[in-house]
C-alpha cells in the first residue's frame, strides 16, 4: 500500500533535480500516465533530453496553470473573462525568451512531456515570430538550403511573384 | 557554423508551426526550399492548416467590395470594376484590382486572392448565339477542396425557349450538364446571385405565376431548386433594399422597410432547414437617419456594412448601434456595390493540386 504522492522529482539531462507538485505534473500527459498507474511507484523521473534551463521554464508553466485550474475549481466552475485574460497575458510574458533556440527547446520539451497548452502556445509563438520574415531569414532560422535550380527560381518568381530573398 | 539545435527541430513539429501561419506567409515561404513548396500543396497539411485557421478566424472577418461603374472608352460603353478588400485588422481599405468573381457577359473568371491567380473558365457547349446566361453562382466545398460554379442558361431552340443548367468543377476543369433541374418553374432576377453558404447557393428570383420575389436555394450536388419565401408581410422585391448574408453562422435576410428617413432595417435569421416558416426576426434597426441605405453583408461579427444613397460605405454595429464611416480612396462616383465575405485560401485556381 503506497502513501499518496504529493510531489515528484524530475531530473534534467544535466543531472539537476527539481521537485514538482502532483498538480503541476498532471499538466503533462506523460507524467500523468505515470502518476495514475498504480503499478508504477515513482520517485524520480529522468527527462533525458531536457536541460536544466528549459526544465525550469516548463515546471514554471505547469505550476502556474495547475494553480489557475485549482483556483477556477475553487470558484465553482468556469474562469471569468478577466481571469482568462490574465492567464493569457502571463503566457505571453512567459514566452518572451531572449533566444529563438530556447523557444524551440521549450517546444520540444512540451512535445516530449505532452503538455498540450504549452505545446500550442510555443507553436503559435514561433509561428508569430516567423510569419513576417523573408525566405532568406527563414532558411537561416531553420537551417534550410535553397535547393531550387536557377531556372526553377526564375520560373517561380515570374509565376507567383515571390521573392527568394 | 550552424547552431545544431535548430536543425534538431523534428519535422512534425516544424509542420505544426507552419500550419499556424497566415496564408500570406505561406505564399511567401513557398520559395524557401523544395520541401516546403511541396508541403504546402499536401492535402493533409492543408487540412491541418485549415483547421487552425477556422479555429482562430470568424468567417466574416474579411470582405470584398466590388464597385461596378460605367465608363466609356472610344465611344463604347463598358461596365468596369474596382475591387476593394476590407480586412479585420484595420478599417482602411486597400485596392487590389483583381476581381474575385468577374462576370463578363458569358465568360467567367475565378481568382484567388492570396495566390493572385485568376483563371478564365472554359466555354461550355451551351455557349451559342441563341443562348445567354441567366444566372451564375460560385461555391466552394471545403471537404473536397473544390470550387464549383453553377450556371443557368436561357436557350432558344428555335421552337421554344427553355432554361438549362450546368455545373463547373475546378478539379475536373469542365462543365457538366444537369438534366433534371426545375429551372422552368421560376425566373431569375438581374444580377441575382446572393450567397453561397454552408453548401447551398442562394439566388433572387420570381415565381412564374404572380411574379412575387422569392429566394432560390440549391444544395451542392442537387439539381432541384427550393423556393424560400420571405417572412410574412416582408417586402424583398427591391434589389436595393435587401441582402442575404451570413450572420453568426446562420443565414440572415436583411431588408429595409419604411420610407425616407423613417426607414428601418430588419434582420431576420433562418433557423432550421429553410422551410417557409423558419425565419425569426432578430433585430430591427431604426432611427439610422440614413436615407435609403442598402444593406450589404455582415463582417467582424456584429458589424453590418451599408451603402448610403450618396455612395458612401458605412459600418453599423448592431449591438452598440454605432456607425463608422469607411473611407475608400478613389471611389468611383456613380457605382453599384456588391459585397462578399471571403476567407483567404491556399487553393490553387489553376486546377489540380499543382501550384504552378
Amino acid at each position: 500500500m503506497s502513501s499518496p504522492v504529493e510531489q515528484i522529482t524530475v531530473v534534467s539531462s544535466d543531472g539537476d533535480e527539481f521537485k514538482m507538485t502532483v498538480a503541476a505534473a498532471m499538466q503533462s500527459e506523460q507524467l500523468k500516465q505515470m502518476l495514475t498507474d498504480d503499478s508504477i511507484s515513482i520517485v524520480k523521473v529522468p527527462v533525458e533530453n531536457i536541460s536544466t534551463e528549459i526544465l525550469v521554464k516548463v515546471i514554471e508553466y505547469c505550476q502556474k496553470h495547475a494553480d489557475h485550474e485549482a483556483a477556477t475549481k475553487a470558484n465553482g466552475g468556469g474562469a471569468s473573462d478577466s481571469e482568462a485574460e490574465e492567464l493569457n497575458k502571463w503566457d505571453a510574458e512567459f514566452m518572451k525568451v531572449d533566444v529563438e533556440d530556447k523557444l524551440f527547446h521549450i517546444l520540444m520539451a512540451a512535445n516530449y512531456l505532452e503538455i498540450k497548452g504549452l505545446f500550442d502556445l510555443a507553436c503559435q509563438t514561433v509561428a508569430d515570430l516567423i510569419k513576417g520574415k523573408t525566405p532568406k531569414q527563414i532558411r537561416k532560422i531553420f537551417n534550410l538550403k535553397n535547393d531550387f535550380t536557377p531556372e526553377e527560381q526564375e520560373r517561380l518568381s515570374r509565376q507567383h511573384n515571390c521573392s527568394f530573398d | 557554423m550552424v547552431s545544431e539545435s535548430n536543425s534538431n527541430l523534428p519535422q512534425e513539429l516544424l509542420e505544426d508551426i507552419l500550419s499556424r501561419l497566415p496564408y500570406k506567409s505561406l505564399s511567401r515561404f513557398k520559395c524557401v526550399c523544395k520541401f516546403w513548396y511541396t508541403l504546402f500543396t499536401d492535402p493533409i497539411f492543408r487540412a491541418l492548416h485549415l483547421s487552425h485557421f477556422i479555429k482562430h478566424h470568424a468567417f466574416n472577418d474579411s470582405v470584398f467590395l466590388r464597385l461596378s461603374f460605367p465608363t466609356t472608352s472610344y465611344g463604347f460603353y463598358m461596365q468596369n470594376y474596382k475591387l476593394f478588400s476590407l480586412s479585420n485588422n484595420d478599417s482602411s481599405i486597400d485596392d487590389t484590382f483583381l476581381p474575385r468573381v468577374k462576370l463578363l457577359s458569358t465568360k467567367f473568371r475565378i481568382s484567388g486572392h492570396s495566390t493572385r491567380e485568376f483563371k478564365c473558365l472554359p466555354d461550355s457547349n451551351m455557349l451559342s448565339k441563341s443562348s445567354f446566361a441567366l444566372a451564375v453562382g460560385l461555391g466552394y466545398n471545403s471537404i473536397t477542396d473544390d470550387y464549383k460554379v453553377v450556371r443557368i442558361w436561357s436557350v432558344d431552340t428555335g421552337v421554344y425557349t427553355t432554361n438549362r443548367m450546368e455545373v463547373y468543377s475546378l478539379s475536373t476543369d469542365s462543365w457538366t450538364r444537369m438534366y433534371n433541374s426545375n429551372t422552368r418553374d421560376f425566373d431569375f432576377a438581374d444580377d441575382c446571385f446572393a450567397l453561397f453558404f454552408k453548401g447551398t447557393y442562394y439566388w433572387w428570383g420570381f415565381r412564374r405565376g404572380d411574379k412575387s420575389t422569392i429566394i432560390l436555394a440549391l444544395r451542392t450536388g442537387d439539381e432541384i431548386f427550393h423556393k424560400v419565401s420571405a417572412p410574412d408581410n416582408v417586402d424583398i422585391s427591391k434589389p436595393e433594399g435587401r441582402s442575404l448574408a451570413e450572420w453568426k453562422e446562420s443565414l440572415s435576410l436583411i431588408c429595409c422597410s419604411g420610407f425616407g428617413l423613417n426607414m428601418s432595417i430588419d434582420i431576420w435569421v433562418m433557423k432550421g432547414s429553410g422551410a417557409q416558416d423558419s425565419w425569426t426576426k432578430m433585430q430591427s434597426v431604426t432611427s439610422l437617419l440614413l436615407e435609403e441605405p442598402k444593406p450589404l453583408v455582415f463582417w467582424k461579427g456584429d458589424e453590418l456594412l451599408l451603402e448610403t444613397c450618396g455612395g458612401e460605405i458605412k459600418s453599423y454595429n448592431v449591438v452598440t448601434q454605432k456607425i463608422k464611416n469607411l473611407k475608400i480612396e478613389d471611389r468611383p462616383v456613380l457605382h453599384s456595390v456588391q459585397a462578399v465575405n471571403y476567407a483567404a485560401t491556399l487553393a490553387s485556381i489553376k486546377g489540380g493540386t499543382c501550384l504552378t
